[in-house]
């Protein structure tokens, strides 16, 4: 597998932060320089520390990711401005003087750890229909608490061409087979169904497709040209196993008859090009229209009374932070072992996995991981399964998580390290 | 409980040699070593292979390493080796089930059938795991060649069933009613299948329910009322289709009443006090009275203190009413009638009952008439009930008496032997805060200030607060005023008076900016803008206020309101 590398310890070496006055020659040792967002289980906010390293990257300033030091910390500039946010977020930060700061790179120079200078905030989009509440997702919810701002994309814009405008792209839990998430017969007279039928039937003809089916095939076959021009894809819940369906289905009717008029090709299964898609291979269908199920590339099955798995918990991968920084970035948390949910797709089974494919978090010894990441073209993709790390059972009409409830999530910030991973500063690919 | 369920219970239960071996294999298992586990199962199988322990435990171990196909072999041998075992013949159709496809399903089904012609169990289980599939009609088929072989009675509730879960509610209603009038210990089942149906179904679920000519349905449709939250509708429906026997009747009453209970609304406890009601009247003696007791309780519940009181009065007459349950329903009653505004009757009833009353329900009664006489103005009276009481309680109480008075030092003692542990968080904090109030103004008498706070606890907020405005222009800035401001600024902003509020709160931090009631006064302050849509001035005030007293307790919760206020979390 390809390892993509970057700016290490002795570039950081070399970065001088600044007190105050641009352009100030480094402090003396014990002088104050910068401040230290410690990220370990001593951090009073760890949801809101992302945000405030996001908005100090917005306005200019310079950062460091300092891999498994103190549960991913951060080391920021100390101005002014970070400083005020520090205090109104709630969110702890340490003041690190130059002593301190050679003890901080001496020890991540001789341990599993390295500093990744963060250069550029990333332009994030987020991709859901206009009618969508930042409250229906857990990734835009986090944006929201966090202060990160995001753009929300939807069909149109995509099909537009809008996506390379972005550095980092997330999928709202969509429905990529266009079968309305399978909810069509289960719940009919809801009026919230009736109104995401319209809403996609009415755009897909809009676009000059017959049915929501072949505009979303379309939109998913753009997201893949977006991932393989370099943007960064993060997925959460259905939208990963239905991106994937979506793509290896190019071309295959796999919708049922309620959503294109057509029922499902009955040789489907044996139709599908896995070589189109990015994360999986070989799934098997759910031929049933009433079960809320998409294939058997989700290990939990939620909405399939006789499949349907319990929750676990699943441990993060421990990558050597010096030869694998991306996937050590995305597990960069202060718990090692988080409790599971559910979503639409919760897992995913091992053996849908393609070869090469970074499994980032598991279940130990079940046949499913939780989170895993991967290359494609010149770009990179992540998928995390379930719904709402704080909401483990969610379900359709629940009230919204309050995250402030919930500031040192370790589900969400694994989503916020997949925010701020594209920020890191990138140098040539090695193999 | 499912029939797999029973089966694995059932399989624990049997006591053999393989037990021994198996115990390997379990122990095995429980180390994680699952592959080891599998081979030990396997060799044990070989040796009896139509042991049931054993193959469960083989399928659990293929489950976790991910090789259920090489299950199959073994299954075949069990149902081989004992052809006569049904318990063998639902294994083998889940394990086809979970391993196959439907054609395998339908062939195993079919020999279990012709097995054991008269059993329902594989006309059951076919049929559900049909209808989970979505396959509602192939589902239906199978029950009803099911029915017309082994009866209507034995798969009535799982025709009912498919339906619920294939979301078809007429239809499940329909097949339920069916099986409650078979079998009315299904009620429960039945609600639990129908419960979980939408909003917009509930309606058409009752119709369906009542207009069935079997009682049961009604009973159902009264269970499922309650527990959609509409616990007087499902009253009125059980009340008319109570049946005659008298015995039945009293236990579907207690039934009804037990499940309301659970249900903690006014709506939940006036239905509970009529089918107490009417339990009482189709009792005798000291069941009817205990009824009468209940239901009593259960109206003062609900706030109804007529309905209590016609009850007790029907208890009193009966009996000499010594009994425990008695004393504590008018102990209840004797508070209702205290909140209620019958100071007097409620004191003659307390004085009539009080020997009767245990002491801890005299104490909360006690406090209750103190508090009744607070509300009336008559101070005298209310020190009246408390005298000779040297309880932490009374000493609160005593307390807010005093400052009603205006001895502002007497109730400054009396809260602080009261302490921080009696009466409930919300009064604690209430009292606590007022003796910080009174530490601040340090004047032994302030008959004006008492005056203001009897006017609030008397429920004239709106007076309460104009006396407080002209108290606080008499104290130094220092001294109270900002205190009693921002007393003020908060009492107005309960009563949603945003303008009065704010005007209030600003004068109290005008008045003592940098003192110690500031960070809530400024707290107080942005909740009214937030309150008023202002929510750009509530943010400017938490910024200032989160910056400038970050050691204030008050600082997480104005965090949350200015994530609130920022709309960075969703309104609760």
């Amino acid at each position: 597998m390809k390892r993509r590398t970057f700016v290490g310890a002795m570039g950081a070496l070399v970065f001088t932060r600044t007190s105050g006055k641009a352009g100030a020659s480094p402090a003396a040792a014990g002088a104050v320089q910068g401040l230290l967002v410690p990220m370990d289980e001593r951090q009073t906010n760890h949801l809101k520390a992302y945000g405030m390293t996001f908005r100090s990257l917005k306005r200019g300033g310079r950062g460091e990711w300092l891999l498994n030091y103190r549960g991913g910390s951060f080391l920021l500039s100390g101005d002014a401005t970070v400083r005020r946010e520090a205090a109104l977020d709630g969110v702890l930060v340490e003041e690190i003087g130059a002593s301190r700061e050679l003890d901080l790179r001496g020890a991540i120079a001789s341990s599993n750890m390295d500093a990744i200078p963060l250069e550029k905030a990333p332009k994030v989009a987020v991709y859901a229909p206009p009618t969508a509440a930042p409250w229906d997702d857990a990734v835009t919810m986090a944006l929201e608490y966090a202060g990160i701002d995001y753009d929300k994309i939807w069909d149109p814009e995509v099909l537009a061409g809008r996506l390379p405008d972005y550095e980092w792209l997330h999928l709202h839990h969509e429905d990529f087979t266009g079968q309305f998430s399978k909810f069509y017969l289960t719940s009919s007279a809801a009026p919230w169904l009736r109104e995401m039928v319209q809403l996609h039937t009415r755009t897909a003809r809009t676009l000059g497709f017959e049915d929501p089916a072949a505009l979303k095939q379309a939109v998913a076959r753009a997201i893949r040209r977006y991932v393989d021009s370099g943007g960064f894809l993060f997925a959460m819940c259905t939208a990963t196993e239905t991106l994937e369906l979506a793509l290896a289905a190019e071309g295959v009717d796999i919708a049922a008859q309620y959503s294109d008029g057509s029922p499902m090709d009955p040789d489907a299964e044996d139709r599908l090009q896995w070589g189109r898609s990015l994360a999986f291979r070989d799934a098997r269908l759910e031929p049933s229209p009433a079960i809320a199920s998409f294939s058997d590339i989700d290990g939990h099955q939620v909405n399939h009374p006789s499949r349907r798995q319990q929750l676990g918990a699943f441990t993060l991968f421990n990558f050597s932070a010096k030869i694998d920084p991306v996937p050590s970035m995305l597990v960069q948390c202060h718990r090692e072992v988080i409790p599971d949910f559910y979503g639409l797709t919760t897992s995913f089974l091992r053996d849908r996995l393609k070869p090469g494919v970074t499994v980032l978090a598991e279940e130990t010894g079940a046949p499913w991981v939780k989170y895993i990441h991967g290359e494609f073209g010149h770009g990179t993709w992540t998928f995390l399964g379930g719904h709402d790390p704080e909401d483990p059972q969610h379900q359709i009409g629940d009230p919204a998580t309050d995250l402030s409830l919930y500031p040192n999530s370790p589900g969400y910030r694994l989503i916020l390290n997949n925010v701020l991973f594209p920020a890191a500063k990138k140098r040539e690919l090695k193999t | 409980m499912s029939g797999r369920e029973l089966l694995a219970v059932g399989c624990w239960i049997v006591t053999s040699v393989t037990a021994v071996h198996a115990q390997e294999a379990l122990q095995l298992e429980r180390a994680g070593r699952f592959d080891a586990a599998a081979r030990a199962y396997r060799a044990e199988l070989r040796n009896e292979p139509a042991n049931l322990s054993l193959l469960m435990g083989l399928e659990r171990m293929l489950q976790r390493v991910g090789r259920m196909d090489s299950l199959r072999p073994y299954v075949r041998r069990a149902v081989e080796a004992d052809p006569g075992s049904e318990a063998l013949r639902e294994f083998e159709f889940h394990a086809t089930a979970a391993l196959d496809g439907a054609d395998s399903v339908a062939a195993v089904a079919a020999r279990w059938m012709v097995a054991f012609p008269r059993s329902a169990s594989p006309y059951r289980e076919w049929a559900l795991w049909l209808a989970r599939r979505g396959d509602t009609g192939a589902a239906q088929a199978v029950l009803a060649t099911g029915r017309t072989r082994t009866g209507d009675a034995a798969l009535a509730q799982y025709s009912a069933q498919a339906f619920a879960l294939s979301g078809q509610w007429r239809e499940a209603a329909q097949g339920w009613g069916v099986a409650v009038a078979e079998d009315r210990s299904l009620v429960s089942v039945a609600v639990g299948s129908l419960r979980r149906a939408p909003e917009e179904q509930r309606n058409a679920i009752v119709g369906v329910l009542v207009a069935d000519a079997e009682s049961a349905g009604r009973w159902l449709a009264a269970d499922l009322l309650a527990d959609w939250g509409r616990p007087e509708q499902a009253w009125t429906l059980l009340d008319s289709a109570l049946p005659a026997d008298v015995g039945v009747a009293i236990a579907l009453l207690r039934h009804f009443a037990d499940h309301v209970a659970r249900v903690r609304t006014p709506a939940a406890a006036r239905a509970r006090g009529y089918a107490y009601e009417r339990l009482a009247a189709l009792e005798t003696g000291p069941a009817a009275d205990r009824a009468r007791v209940a239901a009593a309780r259960a109206f003062a519940d609900a706030g109804d203190v007529v309905a209590a009181r016609r009850l007790l009065s029907q208890v009193g007459i009966d009996t000499s009413s010594m009994s425990p349950p008695t004393a504590a329903a008018m102990a209840t009653f004797i508070q209702l009638l205290a909140d209620a505004g019958q100071v007097a009757e409620a004191e003659e009833r307390y004085r009539a009952w009080q020997s009767r009353i245990t002491p801890s329900d005299g104490a909360v009664v006690r406090e209750a008439l103190a508090w009744g006489w607070v509300r009336r103005g008559e101070l005298g009276r209310a020190e009246q009930v408390l005298v000779g009481d040297s309880t932490v309680g009374t000493q609160a109480v005593m307390g807010w008496v005093a400052l009603y008075r205006g001895a502002l030092g007497e109730a400054r003692a009396r809260f602080r032997a009261a302490g921080p542990y009696v009466h409930a968080r919300e009064e604690v904090t209430r009292r606590s805060g007022m003796l910080v109030l009174l530490e601040r103004i340090r004047a032994e008498r302030l008959p004006q200030f008492g005056e203001a706070l009897l006017a609030v606890a008397r429920g004239d907020t709106t007076d309460g607060v104009g006396q407080l405005r002209v108290v606080a222009d008499a104290l130094p800035p220092q001294g109270g005023r900002a205190d009693v401001l921002g007393l003020a600024g908060e009492l107005a902003a309960r009563q949603s008076d945003f303008p009065a509020a704010e005007s209030l709160l600003l004068a109290a931090l005008a008045a003592d900016p940098e003192g110690p009631g500031a960070p809530g006064a400024e707290y107080a302050l942005a909740k009214v803008l937030v309150a008023s849509g202002s929510n750009a001035g509530a943010i400017r005030r938490l910024e200032h206020l989160i910056l400038s007293y970050p050691e204030s307790a008050v600082v997480p919760q104005a965090r949350r309101l200015l994530d609130r206020a920022r709309g960075m979390v969703p309104k609760s």
